[in-house]
């Protein structure tokens, strides 16, 4: 069975919070076996679950139906945890906080697992040595 | 005995592609890169992607990153299998080819459930499937 969109995405939200189901449920006054079935996609939340959940989180029920995928509020807890990870070395904080201004900003992953903050460094390394290599060429 | 084969393929590939929802255009680029003899790197160069294989943590099997040049580096972990770096080279490739273009900016850290992660999964079957089709 393919799940619905708002499926996805709760679960998403969810995890990217890292709370549990029951938690969500504790927090939101929904029950755990009625964000479950909203997960599973067994079940559709009504328009008034569906707003309060979408202010829950941060987003709009646009993004939380799938028909968006205008993720800002998203995004911005990603740059904060990149920002964190890079407090310790200022060099390449410096070198991120120039490049995230950058409008075309792309940056794609293949994760297992979430990113611990040394592997967030690691990557920004790689990632700045290859702007380094492009502003060596002609 | 050919003939039925063909039709095998042709069905994964609508069921996958269907599984996956993802649109296939007619990407002369993938055919290239399931001849045995090429140049995957020649190939890719053409299409402005450039690939390193790095040791990086575990967490992360590969990344792409657009640069400012305008360029896409497909970066994957060394660490990997020859058999998982081929399925991660064509899910950043999925990546670069369906995603970036429409997305705009995207910061990719811990959105490894989001769906364009999970259909990116999925798109070295579905190419497979589609160039054999």
């Amino acid at each position: 069975m393919i799940k619905p969109q708002y499926a996805l995405r709760l679960a998403e939200l969810r995890n990217a919070k890292g709370l549990t189901q029951q938690q969500l449920a504790d927090l939101t006054g929904l029950t755990r076996g009625r964000l479950n079935n909203y997960e599973q996609g067994t079940r559709e939340p009504d328009l008034v679950t569906l707003q309060s959940l979408a202010d829950f989180f941060n987003v709009t029920t646009d993004y939380l139906l799938g028909r968006a995928d205008n993720n800002a509020e998203f995004t911005a807890d990603t740059i904060t945890k990149i920002d964190h990870a890079l407090v310790e070395d200022p060099d390449l904080l410096a070198f991120w906080l120039e490049t995230k201004k950058r409008p075309d900003l792309q940056l794609f992953l293949k994760q297992v697992k979430s990113a611990s903050p040394k592997a967030i460094r690691q990557m920004m390394t790689i990632i700045k040595m290859i702007e380094d290599e492009e502003s060596g060429e002609n | 005995m050919i003939l039925r084969l063909e039709k095998q393929r042709s069905a994964s590939y609508k069921q996958l592609n269907q599984k996956a929802g993802i649109t296939m255009p007619n990407y002369t680029m993938l055919y290239s890169l399931f001849e045995p003899d090429i140049n995957i790197d020649e190939v890719l160069a053409t299409y402005n992607i450039r690939t390193r294989v790095l040791i990086m943590d575990g967490a992360i099997h590969a990344f792409v990153w657009h640069s400012k040049k305008g360029r896409y580096y497909i970066v994957a972990n060394e660490c990997l299998s020859p058999c998982a770096l081929r399925k991660v080279f064509f899910h950043e490739v999925k990546h670069i080819l369906e995603d970036a273009p429409v997305i705009g900016y995207w910061i990719g850290i811990d959105q490894y459930r989001h769906p364009i992660e999970e259909k990116a999964d999925l798109f070295y079957e579905i190419a497979a499937a589609y160039v054999t089709k």
